[in-house]
C-alpha cells in the first residue's frame, strides 16, 4: 500500500464520518423517538433532552396507548403475528420448492437446465402488482 | 433367489429415474411459477378490454385501444418520464455513493469491516418503514430535518408535499435504503480483485488516479453492471417508498408505473388502463432482466473458466 499523506487521511476520515452520520442518524433519531411521549416528539425546536419512557413499548404489548386526550388502540401483536406467519410460510414453501430445484441445477447436468433456470429467474423480476391485481377481483 | 428376481427388473428403472431426477426435482418450483402465469394472462386479457369496476356491464374487448390511447395521453407520458427519472436519479446517485464508500472501506481492517456491517442497517429496514421514518424527520412542523433546513436559511421547506422537492425527498429515501446494497456488492468486488496489477503499478510509480481509471474500474465493471442492472429493475418498479411517502402526489409528480397502476385500479377503478400500464412496465423489466440474466450467466461462465 502506498503511504497516505496526513491531508488525505483527514479527508478520508471526514468523508467516512459524513457517510456514517447520514446512514446512522435516522435510525438513531427514531430510536430516541421511541422512548418519548407525543409531547416531547412534537416540540419545536427538536431536542435530544427528554425523560425516557417505556410507555410506547408497553403499549405495543398491552394493545392500548393512553394519550392526554384519547386512548389509542394498537394492534401490534396481531400485525407481528401476520408478519411472522407470512414470512415463515413463504420461506418454508420457498425452501421446499427451491432446495430440490437448486440441487438439480447445481449438481446434475441435464438438457435444458439453463433454460429452466432462466425461466425461473425471470419470474423474480416481474412487477408484483401485475400478478396481484387480477387476484383481487 | 427371490432377492435376485427383484433386483433384475429394478436396475433399468433406476437408470431412467436418474435421467429424470433433475426434471422431477425442478418440477415443483416450475409448476408454482407457471401458476403465476394464470393471473399474468388474466392481466393481459384485462389490458385489452374496456373494463371499469364502476361499470361492469360495459366490460368488453376493445383490443389495442388502451395502448393506443396512451399515445395521446399526457398522464401516461408523465408516468413514463417520472419512472425513468426516478430510476436514473436513484441508481446514479447510489452508484457514485456506493463506489465511493466501497473505496473508502476497501482496506481489510477490523474498523472498516465493522463500519461496512453497520452501514447495512438501512438495507434491513423495510422500505415502507424507512419512508415513515423519513416522514417523521421531514415533517414541516416538528421534523428535525425541517428544523435544520431553517437553520441553514431554507425557510418553509415542504419536502415530499411540495411538487418541487417531492422527487428529491423520495430519491433521498431510496438512496438511504439502497446505497448499502451497491456498497456491499462493490466492496466484495474490490476485495476479490487480483493483487498483481496493483502491485506492478505501484512498483512503476503509476499515479493513483490513473490506476483507478485504467485498472480498478475496468476490472470492477462486471460488478458495477450487476449492481446497476439489479437496481434499475427494482427502481423502475418502485412502489413502497413512493406510496408510503406521498401516494404518488402531490398531484401527479410521483406517479411511477406501479403507483399509477395501483391508483387507476383502486381509485379510478379503471382495470383496463391499469393492466395496460403494468404490461408496459413488464415489457421494460423483461428486457432489462433478460440482459441481467445473460450477463450473470456469462459472469458465472467466466468465473468457472478462471477456476
Amino acid at each position: 500500500m502506498q503511504s497516505i499523506s496526513p491531508l488525505e487521511r483527514m479527508l478520508r476520515g471526514t468523508a467516512l464520518s459524513v457517510v456514517i452520520f447520514f446512514f446512522m442518524f435516522p435510525i438513531f433519531w427514531i430510536f430516541l423517538m421511541s422512548f418519548q411521549t407525543n409531547e416531547t416528539i412534537l416540540r419545536v425546536p427538536p431536542s435530544m433532552i427528554f425523560e425516557p419512557t417505556l410507555t410506547n413499548y408497553r403499549s405495543l404489548i398491552s394493545g392500548t396507548l393512553e394519550g392526554s386526550t384519547a386512548t389509542l388502540e394498537i394492534k401490534f401483536m396481531g400485525n407481528l403475528y401476520n408478519s411472522l406467519f407470512l414470512s415463515v410460510t413463504s420461506v418454508a414453501v420457498g425452501l421446499i420448492l427451491g432446495v430440490p430445484a437448486a440441487y438439480a441445477f447445481a449438481k446434475l447436468k441435464f438438457r435444458g437446465s439453463e433454460d429452466i433456470a432462466f425461466t425461473l429467474l425471470s419470474f423474480r423480476f416481474a412487477p408484483p402488482l401485475l400478478v396481484l391485481l387480477p387476484l383481487t377481483i | 433367489m427371490s432377492a435376485h428376481a427383484t433386483d433384475a427388473p429394478q436396475r433399468p428403472r433406476f437408470k431412467i429415474s436418474k435421467r429424470l431426477l433433475p426434471y422431477v426435482l425442478s418440477l415443483p418450483a416450475l409448476l408454482v411459477c407457471i401458476g403465476i402465469l394464470v393471473p399474468f394472462f388474466t392481466a393481459v386479457a384485462y389490458s385489452l378490454q374496456r373494463y371499469r369496476l364502476s361499470q361492469p356491464w360495459a366490460q368488453k374487448y376493445n383490443w389495442g385501444e388502451n395502448y393506443l390511447n396512451f399515445m395521446t395521453d399526457p398522464a401516461f407520458w408523465n408516468t413514463l418520464q417520472v419512472s425513468l427519472t426516478y430510476a436514473f436519479l436513484t441508481v446514479g446517485v447510489e452508484l457514485i455513493l456506493g463506489l465511493g464508500i466501497a473505496l473508502l472501506l476497501q482496506k481489510r481492517t477490523r474498523f472498516n469491516n465493522f463500519v461496512s456491517i453497520m452501514l447495512l442497517m438501512p438495507l434491513m429496514t423495510a422500505p415502507a418503514l424507512a419512508s415513515l421514518m423519513w416522514k417523521l424527520m421531514t415533517n414541516p412542523g416538528f421534523g428535525i430535518l425541517s428544523y435544520w433546513a431553517t437553520l441553514l436559511g431554507i425557510e418553509d421547506m415542504k419536502w415530499a408535499s411540495a411538487p418541487s422537492t417531492a422527487m428529491f425527498t423520495v430519491v433521498l429515501v431510496d438512496v438511504w435504503v439502497y446505497t448499502p446494497f451497491i456498497m456491499i456488492l462493490l466492496l466484495a468486488g474490490l476485495r476479490s480483485l487480483p493483487r498483481q496489477p496493483f502491485e506492478a503499478a505501484e512498483l512503476d510509480g503509476v499515479p493513483r488516479l490513473f490506476v483507478f481509471w485504467k485498472i480498478t474500474l475496468p476490472m470492477l465493471t462486471p460488478f458495477l453492471l450487476t449492481a446497476v442492472l439489479f437496481r434499475v429493475i427494482e427502481s423502475i418498479q418502485q412502489f413502497d417508498i413512493i406510496y408510503a411517502m406521498t401516494q404518488g402526489g402531490p398531484g401527479d409528480t410521483l406517479t411511477v408505473f406501479q403507483v399509477e397502476a395501483y391508483l387507476n385500479f383502486f381509485q379510478s377503478t379503471n382495470v383496463g388502463r391499469s393492466a395496460a400500464l403494468l404490461m408496459i412496465l413488464w415489457v421494460i423489466t423483461y428486457i432489462l432482466s433478460t440482459i441481467f440474466i445473460k450477463n450473470w450467466l456469462r459472469l458465472r461462465e467466466r468465473a468457472r473458466g478462471d477456476a
